[in-house]
């Protein structure tokens, strides 16, 4: 288990050309989460989701403000990361990919991420390159990996949003249960408000601006499912808080009310 | 008959034909002109050399004018290839990373690539002379250039995600290299390194030619100033027969094992059936668990 603290995070991209100014895709963000939690972060794309998770992850570093993660004793955190597309390396077999994460080659390491194979039903599969695998193998690879580091923090960002529609639903299934079985910390990333809540026990939702907008705690039974009318209940209250963002977002700047139907898409 | 029905409607019958066909027409050629080799005659020339014994030394396997100049070439070789390895591959990966060393080197790798290299041959044998130094530079100068672009483009390829993926779960520099930096820059390592390779064995058999004593080169050249045809064409045969023999037996087997993870998997020249793709769906996957 992990905690994490984001302290008024900033984050600057330089301008994509010279006389335009820098991006900024989080402005002053405040984000906390500790202990058996799924928290998942949700918004409209470019509103800095992924950012964060990439500043949590170190792969960014924060213009200003700053991101602490320890695991629960105070030192640091291992993280796992589970991306949007596998992010295999191609030219290894799906053991040695797990192992690459670990940094492990010893025969140890190899009864360990087995186990974690197992975990997500690709047993018998691990001496395979990536490109002999499906799309959703592949990103059940990318869940063992991450899980295989044991980490006390996992980071998913929109990890079925490349995948057809029944693969993700299995898939969405099965990270339910493995969550229900290792209770690890969790930071979901997704702009798919269903999934947030069939999947979470918090919801945060980030304003485009880079901006915390509305923090939600989802308080119903697992196993959840996007058919159960709580679930289907809680997804409507959530599209309302959406749209009381957006009237707001067009009250402070009314161009954007102009040219309503040419924007971005609000999330469903 | 079935085996004989296969071999004519494979595509390996249409190889052999054409192999068949050149040797017919090079023969039938050969018969036309005194000034034309044959196959045959080369062949027996190629025999001959063999036969030969080196410098009135007595005959040996390994001390007959075939091996004797063949060795020397292929060791003046060996040397300026390890040489192109180390340099371009430092080189080539250092541009790739950084910008000003790319600034640095671009228009020198551009001249080595552009420069024949018959002048750099003409050019070292006055500076030194006969002996090994001048065959191992021009093969080191023609060869570089090329392992260099390609390993700079490799390098340039290595996946962001892939360098993202790494630093997220804090994989030391040691491993990064090995299994990501190296197999992200292998097909662009061994694309370069074939034609360096040919570049460099090119160089030092024309340095050989041009002002040598020993080696294959300075043997072709030997039997060109005697007039003999046969003698011309059976080092260029012999030549031709190491550059196949390093391509088929060294570089395609290393070729193939870069490229072993692809599902297209087929070896250069020869027909190899790829690696099928598992086609098991995730809901099989789920419903076998138990999910």
């Amino acid at each position: 288990m992990a905690i994490l603290r984001a302290e008024n995070v900033v984050k600057d991209f330089p301008p994509p050309t010279k006389n335009q100014p820098t991006v900024r895709a989080l402005n002053g963000l405040d984000f906390a989460m500790s202990g058996q939690t799924f928290v998942s972060m949700v918004g409209p794309s470019g509103c800095g989701k992924s950012t964060f998770l990439n500043i949590v992850s170190g792969v960014e570093t924060p213009t200003g403000g700053r991101v602490v993660v320890t695991n629960d004793q105070g030192g640091p955190a291992t993280l796992g990361y589970v991306f949007q597309d596998s992010r295999l390396l191609p030219w290894r077999t799906v053991i040695d990919n797990l192992r690459y994460a670990l940094g492990d080659w010893s025969a140890e390491s190899g009864d360990r991420v087995m186990g974690y194979l197992e975990m997500v039903g690709l047993k018998g599969f691990e001496n395979m390159y990536p490109a002999h695998l499906s799309g959703g193998m592949q990103q059940r690879v990318g869940i063992a990996r991450a899980l295989s580091v044991e980490p006390d923090l996992l980071l998913m960002d929109e990890p079925f949003s490349h995948l057809d529609a029944i693969t993700a639903r299995a898939l969405r299934t099965e990270l339910q249960t493995i969550w229900e079985r290792t209770r690890k910390t969790v930071l979901f990333v997704t702009h798919d408000v269903l999934e947030a809540v069939q999947l979470s026990s918090r919801i945060v939702i980030v304003e485009y601006g880079g901006t915390k907008f509305e923090d939600i705690t989802i308080d119903l039974p697992y196993p959840r499912f996007q058919t159960d009318s709580a679930v289907a209940t809680m997804q409507a209250e959530i599209l309302t808080v959406f749209e009381e963002m957006e009237r707001r977002r067009e009250e402070l700047d009314p161009r954007i009310a102009q040219d309503a139907g040419s924007g971005t898409e609000p999330p469903l | 008959m079935q085996r004989f029905k296969t071999f004519f409607f494979a595509d390996k019958m249409a190889r052999w034909t054409s192999r068949v066909l050149l040797l017919l027409f090079w023969q039938l050629g050969g018969n036309l002109s005194v000034r034309v080799p044959t196959p045959l005659g080369t062949l027996q020339f190629i025999g001959q050399e063999w036969s030969r014994a080196y410098e009135g030394a007595p005959w040996g396997v390994f001390n007959n004018e075939l091996s004797v100049n063949l060795i020397v070439t292929l060791a003046r070789a060996g040397v300026a290839l390890t040489l192109v390895v180390l340099v371009a591959l430092v080189v080539g990966y250092a541009m790739g990373q950084i910008w000003r060393i790319q600034a640095s080197f671009t228009d020198l790798v551009v001249v080595g690539i552009a420069l024949p290299a018959f002048i750099w041959a003409l050019l070292a044998v006055m500076w030194f002379g006969f002996g090994n130094i001048a065959p191992v530079f021009v093969g080191f100068v023609a060869g570089t250039p090329m392992l260099t672009v390609n390993v700079f483009q490799g390098s340039r390829a290595i996946p962001r995600e892939l360098r993202d993926m790494s630093e997220s779960y804090n994989v030391t520099f040691r491993h990064r290299f090995r299994h990501l930096v190296l197999p992200s820059m292998a097909g662009f390592v061994m694309a370069g390194f074939r034609v360096a390779a040919l570049a460099t064995w090119g160089a030092v058999t024309l340095v050989e030619w041009f002002g040598n004593n020993q080696g294959a080169g300075h043997r072709a050249h030997y039997w060109y100033d005697t007039s003999n045809f046969d003698g011309l064409m059976g080092w260029g045969l012999i030549i031709l027969a190491v550059v196949i023999t390093l391509d088929r037996a060294v570089l395609e087997p290393l070729v193939r094992k870069a490229r072993r993870w692809r599902g297209d998997i087929t070896g250069l020249g020869s027909a190899r059936e790829g690696k099928r793709t598992v086609e098991t769906s995730d809901l099989e996957l789920l419903e076998r668990d138990g999910g």
